[in-house]
């Protein structure tokens, strides 16, 4: 199989930079984890694709331009990209170009090797068109490793032996889950990566700012200069939310909206009998009508944007 | 919104169109979040990650991913073993 990977994957002694200045020139010592396994299983590695800036350029702008995985495996330079699809882009990019993001249940991956962006939503997913193809992949990649602490210790098979609706009543009943989700997503994934940017200082790797006077001028004209205008509000976001006058309104609550999420979705799994048989879910992927199959156009209700198929 | 407490903690330094930009993308922001206090919270525990996991402890045994010079090589300076920045003491 020929694969792919976002340059967030670090391969040793190539350049990994997650698309920011900021790591401009970073060479990766030690190869990610998923990456040794698709080696050792006879994988054929055809490069890296570019990204956005730890996924996150232009995640405020109306303007969406397609983002270069998804063009990899549209035009067939390779069989499946390996990707962390924190902020649902390249979910919605797939099934908007008729492609398959497999993004595995937290802990099934290894992130040893992956740069770290938002860590408790970090997952190396997988880029297909062919869905034989992106469970051959994920069967590779998957499975515990005791270089990740948050490597689930058995992993399940990973062969999909069927599939149900997360939220069957989507369309019939609204979801009695109705939390505001966009922003709770926003403030945990900010304060996650104020947290994780704080590493890149000018000093210990990647980009430094020329003729720096002293240690603080380094760490803030290196920030400043390496970083871009989404990187650098996100961050900004990050220690506002963390802050002492809003931790509690902001953090501390959308840590709590967190486990109504999590708790909702796992009742909804509960009751719904033909998962006993399944690996699998297919659900709602964004606020938007999926495209039409047969002239027949399928519906989906408007803010589960965080889930989507989950194997 | 004045942002520049949460520059100075970010140890970032936005010119003068990053930082309208971004005082009025933190304002719209810092608005919609106000849906967040609709939501009963009471008695609800915080979730730190997705997964109920406890702690993994391995054998007490020293182990070394990478090298030292390994690690010294990917400074943007390093000299004679050490990173080397400017002078911190006056």
């Amino acid at each position: 199989m020929r694969f792919q990977m976002q340059n967030c994957l670090m391969v040793k002694d190539q350049i990994c930079t997650a698309g920011s200045k900021i790591l401009e020139g970073f060479q990766a010592p030690f190869s990610a984890t998923v990456y040794e396994k698709c080696v050792a299983a006879g994988f054929d590695f055809a490069g890296f694709v570019p990204m956005d800036e730890f996924g996150i350029d232009r995640l405020w702008d109306a303007d969406d331009p397609i983002d270069a995985a998804i063009i990899a495996v549209r035009e067939g330079q390779c069989e499946a990209v390996l990707c962390n699809d924190i902020f649902g882009k390249l979910r919605r990019q797939a099934a908007q170009n008729g492609l398959i993001y497999i993004h595995p249940t937290y802990g099934t991956v290894s992130r040893y090797g992956l740069i770290p962006t938002v860590s408790s939503m970090d997952q190396v997913g997988v880029l297909c068109r062919d869905l034989k193809v992106g469970i051959t992949m994920l069967d590779v990649i998957s499975g515990h490793d005791p270089k990740d602490g948050t490597s689930l210790s058995s992993v399940r098979g990973t062969s999909v032996r069927g599939t149900v609706p997360l939220t069957p009543q989507c369309q019939s009943e609204p979801s009695p889950l109705t939390p505001p989700l966009a922003q709770t997503f926003l403030i945990l994934a900010a304060a996650e990566f104020a947290g994780n940017t704080s590493r890149y200082d000018g000093i210990t790797f990647g980009y430094r700012a020329q003729n720096a006077s002293s240690l603080e001028e380094i760490y803030i004209r290196s920030r400043s200069e390496g970083f871009g205008r989404e990187a650098k509000l996100l961050a900004l976001l990050g220690c506002k939310v963390l802050s002492q006058a809003h931790y509690d309104s902001l953090y501390d609550k959308a840590m709590r909206i967190r486990r109504l999420v999590r708790d909702h979705y796992a009742a909804q799994l509960d009751k719904v009998p033909a998962l006993e048989v399944a690996d699998g879910a297919i659900a709602p992927l964004g606020g938007f009508a999926a495209l039409a199959i047969q002239g027949k156009q399928l519906l989906f209700s408007g803010n589960e944007r965080i889930m989507s198929y989950e194997v | 919104m004045d942002i520049q407490p949460y520059e100075k903690m970010a140890k970032l330094r936005l010119d003068e169109k990053e930082r309208a930009w971004a005082e009025g993308m933190m304002d719209k922001l810092s608005q919609s979040f106000t849906a967040l206090a609709e939501v009963d919270t009471d008695g609800i525990a915080p979730l730190v990650s997705p997964l109920d996991m406890e702690n993994v402890f391995r054998e007490d045994i020293a182990a070394q991913l990478v090298s030292r010079e390994t690690l010294l090589a990917a400074a943007p300076a390093s000299y004679d073993g050490y990173y080397e920045v400017p002078r911190t003491i006056e």
